[in-house]
């Protein structure tokens, strides 16, 4: 009860930050203030793909213990056993490395648009930048 | 048979708890520097938040892309650019 109340709120406070991040792309006139709020948005979504894989009781990196440089032992059924009713799901944390890196590139890309845009315009205002266009 | 509560979930909460503030310090804010200044502390909080939630690995990609590479680009941005933001809704300047 106590438990499931925690990742309520979790859950809640990650969509809230969705929703604001989401409110300031829309309507912050601000450029920069448009892409900081991506990046937030970005790590928000990368955030909540980890949290699928973890669950009430699952507390364990998914690296199996036991196993190092000199000395890996064959594990047997039981310690394989142990080790998944306890240990989170790997699989969107290796997909979330990825898109973490990916996410970097394009900020990069959208932060030399920026730059390329208050060359021109002399200002990051979308307003003003539309305004001068138009003139 | 009472139920576990595992302190690492209660610290997720903390933390995430950390960056909604951080977040909409950062929505709010009119200088652009302490706006970044603060989306790098949220950075800060979600990587704690990777490390209770059994992600090492993500920690290790995460701190140097959120805190380091994100920080650095926006203050390049921000050195080639203006650093206040208009006002809302008022005359842009």
């Amino acid at each position: 009860m106590i438990e499931a109340a925690i990742w309520w709120y979790i859950y809640s406070l990650t969509l809230a930050i969705v929703v604001m991040s989401l409110y300031g792309m829309a309507a912050r006139p601000n450029l920069l203030k448009k892409l900081i709020m991506f990046s937030i948005l970005g790590d928000t979504a990368n955030l909540m793909a980890v949290m699928l894989g973890v669950h009430s009781g699952l507390i364990q990196p998914p690296v199996f213990p036991g196993i190092s440089f000199t000395d890996h032992p064959l594990p047997g059924v039981a310690d394989l056993e142990s080790f998944a009713r306890t240990a989170v799901d790997p699989i969107p944390q290796v997909l979330v490395v990825t898109a973490i890196v990916i996410g970097l590139a394009v900020l990069v890309f959208l932060s030399y648009v920026a730059m390329l845009l208050y060359a021109k315009y002399g200002t990051l205002d979308v307003r003003e930048i539309g305004r001068r266009r138009s003139e | 048979m009472p139920e576990q509560v595992y302190l690492c979930h209660v610290l997720i909460a903390l933390f995430m708890t950390y960056a909604l503030i951080l977040t909409y310090k950062t929505l709010v804010e009119r200088d652009m520097l302490k706006a970044i200044i603060y989306s790098a502390g949220q950075a800060v909080a979600y990587t704690l938040a990777l490390t209770l939630l059994a992600a090492p690995d993500l920690v290790l990609a995460y701190v140097a892309v959120g805190v380091g590479m994100y920080t650095a680009l926006f203050l390049f941005v921000l050195s080639r650019t203006e650093r206040f933001e208009a006002v809302q809704g008022g005359e842009a300047t």
